[in-house]
């Protein structure tokens, strides 16, 4: 058996988003990292580890992870529950949903939490020429960051008024695909949206080479 | 003093089985196929499969049962879940991890095992080597002309259905000088066929970018070390289609000695299914793939590995599966019923196609698989080929041997022509299988590299 290679980092803040998120800052301890890659996270004498995308920037002091609590989950409710101060083991980085630095359109599609590695595109410099389409139950949940403000950021809130379309996101991608058709397209989050997402976007002819993948499970 | 080591799984782990027996052979203890007499038990172990499991906790029950009647040291090793590490604890006396492999004769002589041989054997000092001296431990090789060689070791790619990242840790890539040291050694010995080995071969030194070899350098430099040599075959598995390059390809045709054939995983014909078992490929890129091996490679056979009834698999999307087998005509399908491996990601999903259902979808890729293979055998009835004989078949009355491309043939012949290359005229085939006849110049050694097929 080969030991995973983990690091000790401290948790720096815990910052409730809504009742069911938070996000996590821990100490960076000199991990380098591109902006759409993951770590693994475990709690320090425990035997669970889970993979959380990287929500900080490349040039971030610290790591910022975004945490979807699942009732009665082994790890994230004790994730959810640290406070600075505490100790978590973090081994990684890891994952190839990195884009490069071109000057490629991009659509940048995501539910929940899956939101996290496009703030780390965002945050490292990588998004230029991007829209952010985020779908959410409630609005609050869009208003976990404020680094949205210069961002064109499109919020699908399936369950309240106030985003710019009260649905899904997938209802978005159906009326928006065909004048985006020359766009790269990134999905993060939950594997049926993006499976929607994916048909969606094969019916309209986009190249499969085109379209970017990192499902949360 | 006698031991008996048992490995579960692939052939990672039975090049591990391979450095442990070397290090207790090192310490005078001699190996024996009979637990019974044995005075060390070992398991290397496998978490890909819950079965594998199954058996080391099984395996430990009955040898504690025997500790009241025979003195017994016991150890495991190998890939074995952080989740699982305390229970072995409890039951084994040894839990070493194969970077410790270096300090086992330690531990060993620790539990009151000392040999006239071992008070010689000192521990490796601390290396910045991740892997201690794990890559230095020269193996006991199983057969005297076939030889696997670790290139690599963990996984970077978090397929969902895979708990190798959690067992084995991340890419850590072999320095190319031990590489080449070991199969320069083994080409000293007359060894005939080389398998590099690694979770994902074809992403070798991108743990060390810039320091490190590529994949296609390092296979050009293994290539080098045979010009002008007794011949051999030099495999690599397996590769992910996400690292495979042209270069590779291209390597692979430029030199005799790298055989052609090519393992490339599958997995699922289907897009929705790759990006779920986040495979971080499409079956676009997959198809540009195969298009390149039959471009550049055109005698290369082809392999691939294939999982049925993973969790959410509908029935158009197996049926997609079914197509891109037809599309891609194998040589070989491993083809593996989906079972939730314990600490893979994919082990919290529901595992909901029924278990007849995937036994029904196997049994049809079966068919495809036999129809595609035996097409290609029986093209290749009346040529001539040089084969591997590598030994005999179950009833014991033919000689096995395997082609370049690793399609399996029996012929009859004596047993002095086990490992060694002959020459054959193809004269029967199989679905799965050739069956052949020596060539009147196939009872001397012949090169590979000069056959004219």
């Amino acid at each position: 058996m080969f030991r995973i290679i983990l690091m000790i980092h401290r948790v720096l803040g815990v910052n409730t988003l809504s009742s069911g998120a938070v996000c996590v800052r821990f100490s960076r301890e000199g991990m380098s990292f591109q902006a759409g890659q993951h770590i693994l996270v475990s709690l320090p004498g425990t035997y669970v580890a889970r993979e959380y995308s990287i929500a900080s920037g490349e040039q971030d002091p610290w790591l910022e992870i975004l945490i979807r609590v699942v009732p009665g989950g082994k790890l994230s409710p004790k994730l959810a529950r640290l406070k600075p101060g505490d100790h978590v083991e973090i081994s990684g980085p890891c994952g190839f949903f990195t884009p490069d630095l071109s000057s490629a359109k991009r659509v940048l599609v995501a539910t929940g939490t899956g939101i996290a590695p496009f703030r780390s595109f965002f945050r490292s410099g990588k998004a230029a020429q991007s829209v952010l389409v985020h779908g959410v139950r409630q609005l609050v949940e869009t208003s976990w960051f404020d680094d949205w403000s210069t961002v064109p950021y499109v919020r699908c809130v399936s369950r309240e008024d106030g985003g710019e379309l009260r649905g899904r996101v997938t209802q978005w991608i159906a009326q928006n695909a065909p004048r985006l058709a020359e766009c790269e397209w990134w999905f993060c989050g939950n594997s049926q949206m993006i499976q929607e997402g994916w048909d969606l976007l094969q019916q309209v002819g986009l190249d499969s080479n085109q379209i970017h993948t990192e499902v949360y499970f | 003093m006698k031991f008996h080591l048992i490995h579960l799984g692939c052939q990672m782990n039975q090049s591990d089985a391979e450095r442990i027996k070397a290090v207790l052979k090192g310490m005078g203890i001699a190996e024996t196929d009979n637990e019974e007499e044995a005075n060390i038990l070992g398991i290397v172990s496998c978490s890909v499969r819950q079965k594998s499991i199954d058996r080391v906790y099984s395996k430990i029950e009955e040898w504690n049962a025997r500790k009241d009647r025979s003195n017994l040291l016991t150890c495991v090793s190998g890939c074995i879940l952080p989740a699982d590490e305390p229970k072995f604890l409890k039951r084994f006396d040894l839990l070493f991890r194969i970077h410790e492999i270096a300090k086992l004769p330690d531990m060993i002589r620790q539990y009151g095992v000392v040999t006239p041989a071992s008070l010689y054997i000192t521990s490796q000092a601390q290396t910045n080597d991740p892997l201690g001296g794990f890559w230095k431990v020269e193996p006991d090789y199983s057969s005297p002309f076939e030889a696997y060689v670790p290139i690599q070791n963990g996984c970077d790619k978090f397929c969902t259905f895979c708990a190798v990242p959690y067992t084995r840790g991340r890419e850590v890539s072999r320095p190319s000088d031990d590489i080449l040291a070991e199969v320069e050694r083994l080409i000293q010995r007359g060894v005939k066929s080389i398998t590099l080995l690694g979770q994902n071969v074809n992403s070798y030194g991108l743990d060390k970018a810039g320091k490190e070899m590529t994949f296609a350098q390092l296979l050009r430099s293994v290539a080098e070390l045979g010009r002008g040599r007794p011949p051999f075959w030099v495999y690599f598995t397996s590769p992910h289609p996400r690292d495979m390059s042209t270069q590779v390809l291209q390597t692979i045709a430029e030199h005799p000695v790298l055989a052609k054939q090519i393992h490339l995983p599958l997995q699922s014909g289907d897009d929705k299914v790759l990006i779920r078992m986040n495979r971080n490929h499409s079956m676009e890129r997959y198809r540009e793939l195969v298009h390149q091996i039959r471009h550049i490679l055109p005698t290369a056979t082809l392999f691939t590995d294939i999982i049925v009834g993973f969790s959410g698999e509908t029935q158009e999307q197996f049926e997609n599966t079914q197509k891109a087998m037809e599309e891609f005509q194998y040589n070989m399908a491993y083809i593996a019923l989906y079972s939730p491996r314990p600490g893979a990601a994919s082990s919290r999903w529901p595992d909901d196609v029924p278990q007849s259902v995937k036994k029904a979808r196997l049994a049809q890729l079966t068919e495809v698989l036999r129809q595609s293979s035996g097409d290609y055998n029986r093209e290749q009835v009346g040529k001539i080929f040089t084969v591997l004989v590598d030994g005999k078949d179950r009833k014991g009355q033919y000689l096995s041997a395997r082609t370049e491309g690793k399609i399996p043939l029996r012929l009859l012949g004596p047993d002095e022509l086990i490992g060694q290359f002959v020459q054959v005229r193809i004269t029967k085939a199989a679905d799965l299988s050739l069956e052949a006849e020596l060539c009147e110049e196939g009872l001397r050694s012949v090169s590979p590299q000069l056959e004219a097929v």
